[in-house]
């Protein structure tokens, strides 16, 4: 507990906070606000605003200049607009919109603009970062070299991430976007990855459920939740994931890697809809204005891995986009495909089948993480991603045939067995060189003579033997980061007498 | 469609004298470039202290004003 202060000590703080206190007089330009409707004024005057310079209204609110005409200026009002009224005035303050970043902010829940929202007090920061920056060049950048391992066997086997990369969750609602992102996230512990949780437009509900995984599972001790959820007025909602990569920025320019989850970017995409709807300008299709692309281009553009030379940080992006009815061919899912770095997709017909995480291996693809992949994984699901596509395929026509030849009767029991190996409870991540070991017994065909219904029987009682007889052996592979010739001879005999004993 | 005013408004706690209306004006035309006749207004709520606008231009020496820097300081 805080030790009590008396009724000295306040006033004697409070003193000394006035005593430098100077008489300051306060010039400059003023406007009127002439119109106010859904957290948007017009106001007249201000005309040398600058764009995206923040305004402050007479009764200290802020606003943001993100329409600049010749008479008047639309500035979009952060936080309650219930208090402006029309004809108040308002003006400019010289400063471009920023957030106040420090080592603080982590482990903390925050608004878009900086505000603590977890009652444990403001934060103070050392230096402030404007909401929106250029990305870096193609000269400061370096191609992605590192992995992200989300923990789950399915992602890092065949869909890998890569530290600096973007890659999409696109899937309908409730098919386990989130909580993959979440999965991601609490594998970081100890990994030297700062994560950022932006969430928007979403219940404040569900936004106190993630963080309170996140306690649970200690991961709040790496992690900034950046939150403008469903009742934040459309600009905060708007500037939040602008919020979170600068936030990222400040870490990835002190040469440290971080992830940040937007989650998710059609809210976003809902959010400036709204706001350029209220300012008249023209909108296209789906009523989205004509620089949505540029909206969500701009934001994923920012994450890049930096050349060592200029300190090798990173920014790793996971947005998360929510499709209708597993339409991936409207407006925003298209737009966020072509901006990133490739997609995993998840459906809801695997979900209720009990596959999950219920991703789509034929249609995810990951276009950079290959090369971050560590070189074990890669001896050990080559060729997986081929191998479960060509299972689906098959087993979707066998359906119709009774007698199949032994190949391709062979080819569906492996991909019966590698499905059900791959399948992951949530919340439980599994470091890299469990995965490895688990993928040798499926990709090298141990587990082809075992039954469908043992697989997870099996995947739990050997690690369990791994951790406990082979401790070093998964040590090793996990400090060399590949399979030598020696490893994989005795990683073959104890798979094989596993099995017999099994 | 923003207002044009033709005129510098002083507002102030008390009634100013012609001669320190003077020395405001001649100073205004000489930051802003304007000539313009001078208004002066009673505004007991500045409790010292005086306001000038001109168009969007605006000067706030007034008391009140600094009151309320005095309490953004003691929130922070």
């Amino acid at each position: 507990m805080l030790p009590r202060k008396t009724t000295e000590v306040i006033a004697e703080e409070l003193i000394n906070k006035i005593k430098d206190a100077k008489s300051q007089i306060d010039v400059g330009y003023q406007g009127t606000v002439l119109n106010i409707a859904d957290g948007v004024a017009i106001l007249s005057g201000l005309t040398n605003l600058k764009y995206s310079e923040m305004v402050e209204f007479e009764n200290g609110k802020l606003g943001v200049a993100i329409n600049l005409e010749q008479e008047q200026v639309g500035v979009i009002i952060l936080g309650d607009y219930l208090d402006i009224k029309q004809g108040d005035t308002a003006k400019g303050t010289g400063r471009l919109l920023s957030i106040g970043v420090s080592e603080k902010l982590i482990g903390r829940v925050i608004d878009p603009l900086g505000n603590a929202l977890d009652g444990k007090g403001s934060i103070k920061s050392d230096k402030f970062y404007p909401i929106e920056k250029i990305a870096p060049g193609v000269v400061k950048r370096s191609p992605v070299n590192t992995p992200v391992q989300t923990g789950i066997k399915a992602i890092d086997a065949m869909i890998p991430i890569g530290r600096g990369q973007r890659e999409l969750l696109i899937g309908d609602r409730a098919t386990g976007k989130t909580t993959v992102a979440l999965d991601t996230i609490i594998n970081q512990k100890g990994q030297n990855l700062i994560c950022i949780y932006v969430a928007i437009g979403q219940k404040a509900s569900r936004v106190a459920q993630v963080i309170d995984i996140f306690q649970k599972f200690a991961a709040l001790e790496h992690t900034i939740v950046v939150a403008a959820n469903a009742s934040d007025p459309a600009s905060l909602q708007y500037l939040a994931p602008y919020a979170g990569a600068s936030i990222g920025e400040y870490f990835m320019d002190k040469g440290k890697d971080v992830l940040v989850v937007y989650d998710d970017l059609s809210k976003h995409a809902w959010a400036y809809r709204q706001i350029s709807l209220i300012l008249k300008r023209p909108s296209g299709r789906e009523a989205y204005p004509g620089d949505v692309f540029y909206l969500h281009s701009r934001l994923l553009e920012r994450a890049c891995k930096i050349s060592d030379k200029l300190g090798g940080g990173s920014l790793t992006a996971l947005p998360i986009i929510e499709t209708q009815a597993g339409d991936m061919s409207a407006y925003i899912p298209t737009n966020v495909i072509s901006i990133t770095d490739g997609q995993i997709y998840f459906e809801p017909d695997l979900f209720f089948a009990g596959i999950r995480p219920a991703i789509n291996v034929g249609l995810s693809v990951s276009r950079v993480g290959g090369s971050a992949q560590i070189k074990a994984m890669k001896q050990v699901a080559g060729k997986l991603r081929l191998d479960i596509a060509q299972y689906r395929d098959l087993a979707a026509f066998a359906q119709f045939a009774t007698d199949l030849d032994e190949k391709t009767k062979h080819q569906i029991e492996r991909g019966v067995r590698i499905v059900e190996l791959l399948k992951q409870n949530a919340f439980v991540p599994m470091p890299v060189e469990e995965q490895v070991v688990l993928l040798f017994a499926g990709t090298g065909g141990y587990l082809d003579q075992l039954e469908v219904a043992r697989i997870s029987q099996f995947e739990n009682k050997f690690l369990d033997f791994m951790r406990t007889s082979h401790k070093s052996l998964l040590a090793k592979i996990k400090k060399e980061g590949k399979l030598t010739d020696e490893t994989t001879e005795a990683l073959k005999k104890i798979t094989l007498e596993f099995i017999k004993s099994f | 469609m923003h207002m044009e005013s033709d005129e510098i408004v002083i507002e102030s706690a008390v009634k100013l004298s012609s001669d320190q209306l003077d020395k405001i004006k001649l100073d205004v035309q000489e930051k802003l470039k304007v000539d313009l006749p001078v208004v002066n207004k009673l505004n007991t709520k500045l409790i010292g202290g005086f306001t000038i606008r001109v168009n969007d231009w605006f000067l706030d020496s007034s008391l009140v004003r600094q009151i309320e820097f005095i309490k953004r300081t003691l929130l922070e």
